[in-house]
């Protein structure tokens, strides 16, 4: 129980202290990225073997051109050039760079690999990472905010990974073994053309540390625009109909203008590195061919040396130019495993104990002094103590707000308690399984929620179920001859083909449990939606469903609640009265008035 | 409203799809562009400056000058590098002052087009993919302009001058320099023909993730509820996967074009010095030699600097298809002609029937069946109407006709006297208090949600509408008017949700409310209270009250009763309970009960 209630700590958190904006996390966040790759580390470590073997061979290269253009420019004065000397280097240089490049092809294959496959499975992570989150978080969350962590941040990481990845790796080698190969060839050439680069990536340095901010600003602006945008869209019924095109312009316009300005300087910010780069580039050829003129004239070194140097130098900044003008996705890069870690890292639910097995179900539930607060400012349940003896069906009655649902949430383990236990036949459920608890109960929810798929699917999720089970259950609610009367029947996709009314997607919800056999049955507001007719069907059904099974059901129409073995009244997170029908009515209390508001309309 | 997939092999069709990305810009786009073109050139000419300066530095070497001359030759490839930043500079500042505004100007059009649409519209696009068009896609044009523009005008003027630069020379090397030139474009090519409906299948295969994982969020409770933890992650993985492979795919394909152009540009580079060996051998005279000399070593430096500018054109390619599929998908949003346009007439507040079916008849765009049909009837001013009928028997199609989210199939609507095709669509929506079933509360504050669309927002308006909806004591125990309502009112009950959606209306003091069943979630005793709180409140106001439970339209002035998309009766509750069976069945349903 304690670490169950170490864990509630967790719901205090702020949702915008999920945003890290610590400026460190931008390195520690990259960090993440990279431990992350430790299941590919076979294919890094064959990706660097590749680029030592490219930057190896590329580093051979220009040394026999230069000796090319030597024995071309020894040529020269005396009158014949050795023709076959020429030819015999150029053909090592092409099979160098033949080879070189066939390395350098399955080194960008393995990086494109691991780039993508990394994306992948960051994406499969989050998916995994949802089922083990507590639904207050995951409450917490704007859902676009959510949505954008599955796809538009796992992208932006694989693409930066798949532009760079290669380009670090290969930059790193290359760095290394032209650096040798200049000092072997001439180390004071070596020292100039090596100081400008090295001022250059300093130079960039600043320029990624000073940027960061930018980009954290665009994607924080991003989240906001797909946030604004998609509540918009999805509520455009009140927009039109309280003319709120306006006031959706005004919103939208600040965010877009500050989006724009993030993104502009970012952008510039960013853009001028490859400038920078280029311009570094520029001065340090500038710097070896003066350095190297001048030592060609004190005759230190020939002016093969030089084109020798000038090659290494376009080599040198190869990789970094690459690096730098992939550097704004890198940014962005930073910024979206920021966000993906935040919620990859967030505190799990309590791991479920070591349970044993559920026996035979008979029903009894027993709540003992519950209380429980979705903030813990705000307590809702306050000390609730109640017992319903197996096969009860239950009603639960009372004004909005009363805490009906957070008593369902509680007995589903959507939420733990913050004190008190419950039990189903004398066992706490705190000692079962999550996925046991939810075993108990087959429940229909308020929300209405049914997946992207075909009316079968919907009604048979995840269970195994026959296609005469899924027609009973439809005809059970009544929706069996509306679906028939489908062209496609029962493989019509919903959403895409089919526009339900709120009252069908209840009617499905109920076959959906319908199907789904369980011990104990919850209905929360379950057919609210549905006209009166249909409900005595459904109910009729039920009732050979619910026979001998404990139920809860939540409902506002008294024609649904009246033959409850048990009614609780439910008032400011207590139950205020509770009986059956006739008891109630006789007391003349709160249920009285109630039921009394009904037919006085 | 899938993708067109047409391919982009020919020019012709690379300069369609450059043209479709770049469709909507307007003349300070055009200007800057052309500003970003003069500084290229300018920028290329000085880049090509600085090898022409080593140029003369060897010819001094060769003739062992002094260290005067190569300084002199120095200091001017500083200059050069030196304005060739600026350049650089002024050039990022443009582009990104183009990209930044355009990709602007992009979101605006789009939104604005979009909050003109009518359901019908909304349906056709559906909401998910507007939202990843007005978002996802537009980052991708503002990438592809950001990275791409520049070297979409760099590469052809590199080429250019640097060609003009080296024609003059050995016809040899020019030679040699267009074979490379030609297999880097056949090596371009093909790598596109291969690449390219990949490219398109990305976003399509996003949107599917997307769809799934929106799954997995709004699905969460029931998920857990039904332990269907492992099958929504089969279904995720499923997406994943052909997300991952179709990428693997696209990107072994990609892995070609960085390796082999560098063979082809290293190699050139060889080729130059091996074919001016053979040039310099068989020409006489050692200053004739020496010129060929110095001239092979700028002309190296040339040609790698013309691959080079494929090179970025080939980075290009790999945003293009992206981009082009993106501007695509918003061009398919403006160019979406609203089908609801609103009228001239403001209309008559004042006349006596304030709503009007004629033989009104109504089908869903692609449904095989009617789902209104013959429906006639008026609504007076100051009379309440309640529409009652089981599930699916098109009562929420019937009052969404009102406030034009559709426009009936058949048939004519009339408000407030007039056609509703000529009203004004202010004028019309202006004067309906419309209450919806999903019951929409907007992220923001109780005050902003119940002041929505309404100029007014002060304290006692909000607080007077809140009584009237009963929701001024639940509004006091979140902590009053400015309280937070978070995204789609997640902390606030079915009940609640409907209070302030009722507050909202009553807010806006129009002359006609339409309650789409938005009294189902609330207790009979609150609803009751609602219900006479707004007749005291509007007396003279017109009320058309959908509805399930026989409590909430007993008192109303005609209940008209529907049943599979047609009027099975209409009329007082004593006398339908006469008249109508199916009205009498509904009734028995709920009365005998309660007995």
């Amino acid at each position: 129980m304690a670490a169950r209630h170490a864990l509630m700590t967790g719901k205090s958190k702020n949702p915008s202290g999920v945003v890290m904006d610590r400026p460190e996390s931008v390195v520690a966040a990259w960090g993440r990225i990279i431990r992350y790759m430790g299941r590919y580390r076979w294919y890094m470590l064959l990706a660097v073997v590749f680029a030592a073997m490219e930057a190896g061979l590329s580093s051979q290269a220009p040394n026999r051109i230069s000796a090319m253009a030597d024995t071309i420019e020894a040529g020269l004065s005396s009158g014949s050039i050795d023709l076959a000397a020429v030819s015999w280097l150029g053909l090592t240089v092409l099979l160098i760079y033949t080879l070189s490049s066939t390395v350098s092809f399955l080194r960008h294959r393995t990086t494109s690999s691991v780039s993508q496959r990394i994306s992948g499975h960051l994406r499969e992570d989050l998916a995994a990472k949802m089922d083990r989150l507590p639904l207050g978080y995951i409450d917490s969350l704007g859902r676009g905010d959510l949505m954008s962590r599955f796809t538009n941040d796992t992208d932006t990481i694989g693409a930066a990974l798949n532009n760079s990845m290669g380009a670090f790796i290969l930059g790193i080698t290359t760095f290394v073994m032209c650096l040798t190969m200049m000092v072997l060839t001439d180390y004071r050439l070596a020292f100039v053309a090596v100081s400008s680069s090295l001022l250059g990536i300093a130079a960039s340095a600043l320029i990624i540390k000073v940027t960061q901010k930018y980009y954290r600003n665009q994607q924080e602006n991003i989240g906001r625009m797909y946030g604004l945008v998609s509540e918009v869209y999805s509520s455009k019924r009140v927009v039109m109909a309280y003319c709120g095109e306006g006031d959706a312009k005004g919103r939208f316009d600040t965010i877009n203008e500050n989006l724009r300005d993030s993104c502009l300087k970012s952008e510039i910010t960013v853009g001028l590195l490859p400038a920078m780069t280029s311009f570094v580039g520029n001065i340090s050829y500038v710097l070896v061919c003066l350095v190297g003129a001048l030592m060609v004239l004190e005759g230190e070194i020939t002016i093969g040396v030089i084109v020798a140097f000038i090659v290494y130098v376009k080599m040198f900044a190869g990789p970094f130019d690459m690096i730098s003008s992939s550097i704004s996705r890198l940014q962005a890069a930073g910024a979206a495993s920021e966000r993906i870690f935040g919620f990859l890292d967030h505190v799990e639910m309590t791991p479920d104990p070591d349970a044993e097995p559920v026996g035979e179900v008979r029903g009894r539930v027993e709540f003992r002094d519950v209380r429980f607060g979705y903030t813990p400012d705000r307590e809702i349940i306050h000390g609730l103590d109640l017992v319903v003896e197996p096969g009860q069906r239950v009603a639960i009655v009372g004004p909005t707000g009363a805490g009906k649902t957070t008593l369902v949430n509680l007995l589903m383990r959507f939420y733990d308690a913050d004190s008190g236990d419950i039990l189903v036949d004398g066992r706490s459920i705190y000692t079962m399984t999550r996925e046991q608890v939810h075993d108990l109960f087959c429940m229909v929810l308020q929300d209405t929620w049914l997946m992207d798929g075909t009316i079968r699917d919907n009604v048979a999720y995840c269970n195994d179920v026959s296609d005469a089970d899924v027609r009973a259950a439809c005809e059970a609610v009544g929706i069996h001859g509306f679906v028939e009367g489908l062209p496609d029947g029962y493989d019509t996709v919903i959403g895409r083909d089919l526009e339900l009314s709120a009252g069908q997607r209840q009617q499905l919800t109920i076959a959906r449990a319908m199907v789904d056999r369980a011990p104990m049955l919850i209905l929360d507001e379950a057919t609210s939606s549905v006209d009166t007719r249909t409900e005595r069907r459904i109910q009729m059904t039920m009732s050979g469903l619910t026979a001998g099974r404990t139920s809860f059901i939540i409902a506002h129409r008294l024609s649904t609640i009246r033959d409850s073995d048990l009614i609780l009244v439910m008032d400011g997170g207590d139950v205020v009265e509770q009986g059956t029908h006739a008891e109630l009515l006789a007391r003349g209390g709160f249920y009285h008035r109630l039921y009394h508001s009904q037919f006085d309309g | 409203m899938g993708e067109s997939e047409r391919s982009g092999r020919s020019v012709g069709s690379f300069i369609r799809d450059v043209r479709s990305v770049l469709r909507y810009f307007g003349r300070l786009e055009w200007t800057v562009v052309a500003l970003v073109f003069v500084l290229t050139v300018a920028q290329v000419y000085l880049d090509l400056r600085i090898p022409e300066y080593m140029a003369s530095i060897t010819e001094t070497l060769v003739n062992h000058g002094s260290t005067d001359l190569v300084m002199v030759d120095a200091w001017s490839m500083v200059k050069c590098a030196l304005a060739s930043l600026a350049m650089g500079m002024c050039i990022t500042l443009l582009i990104g002052v183009v990209s930044s505004r355009y990709s602007m100007r992009l979101r605006e059009i789009q939104f604005e087009r979009v909050q003109g649409f009518s359901m019908e519209e909304m349906g056709r696009f559906s909401t998910y993919s507007l939202i990843t068009r007005s978002t996802n896609d537009i980052k991708q044009i503002q990438d592809f302009i950001g990275i791409s523009l520049e070297s979409l005008m760099r590469a052809p003027v590199v080429c250019g001058l640097a060609l003009f630069k080296i024609s003059c020379s050995d016809l040899s090397w020019t030679a040699v320099t267009v074979v490379a030139v030609g297999l880097m474009l056949v090596l371009v090519g093909c790598i596109l023909r291969r690449t390219i409906p990949g490219f398109r299948r990305v976003q399509r295969l996003t949107d599917g993730v997307n769809r799934v994982s929106a799954e997995l969020i709004d699905g969460i409770r029931v998920i857990r509820a039904y332990n269907a933890e492992g099958f929504e992650r089969g279904r995720f993985s499923e997406a994943n996967g052909e997300l991952t492979r179709n990428n693997l795919g696209v990107y072994r394909v990609m892995a070609f074009n960085v390796p082999f152009n560098a063979l082809i540009r290293n190699s050139l580079t060889m080729a130059i010095y091996w074919v001016g060996a053979f040039t310099i051998a068989g020409t006489a005279g050692y200053e004739a030699r020496l010129t060929l000399f110095s001239d092979m070593i700028v002309f190296a430096t040339y040609s790698v600097m013309i691959l080079n500018g494929f090179r970025t054109l080939t980075q290009m390619f790999n945003l293009m298809p992206r981009a082009t599929v993106a501007s695509q998908r918003i061009a398919e949003v403006i160019d979406t002609v609203p089908s609801i346009v609103g009228g001239p007439s403001h209309g008559d507040p004042a006349h006596d029937v304030a709503v009007s079916f004629r033989d009104v008849s109504f089908r869903y765009p692609g449904a095989g069946s009617d789902t209104l049909s013959g429906i006639t009837f008026d609504v007076g001013r100051g009379e309440t109407v309640a529409v009652i009928g089981s599930t699916g028997s098109g009562k929420t199609t019937l009052v969404n006709l009102i406030p034009r989210f559709y426009d009936a199939t058949g048939g004519s609507v009339e408000v407030m006297g007039t056609p509703i095709g000529d009203l004004d669509l202010d004028a019309l929506r202006g004067n309906i208090g419309f209450v919806s079933q999903d019951n929409s509360v907007l992220s923001g504050t109780v005050r902003s949600n119940v002041s929505y669309g309404s100029a007014s927002s002060s304290d006692e308006s909000v607080t007077d509408a809140l009584r009237t909806a009963r929701a001024d004591t639940f509004v006091e125990d979140m902590g009053g008017l400015d309280s937070r309502i978070e995204e789609r009112g997640r902390n606030l009950s079915g009940g609640q949700k409907q209070r302030i959606s009722i507050a909202r209306a009553v807010h806006k003091s129009p002359g006609i409310f339409v309650f789409d069943d938005s009294f189902s979630a609330l207790d009979f005793r609150t609803d009751r209270d609602v219900r006479s709180a707004l007749r005291e409140r509007f007396p003279d106001a017109t009320v058309i009250v959908v509805a399930q439970r026989i409590g909430t339209v007993i008192g109303s002035d005609r209940i008209v009763v529907l049943d599979g998309g047609r009027i099975a009766g209409i009329g007082t509750h004593d006398e339908l309970m006469s008249s109508c069976t199916v009205y009498r069945e509904i009734a028995e349903s709920q009365i005998e009960g309660a007995e």
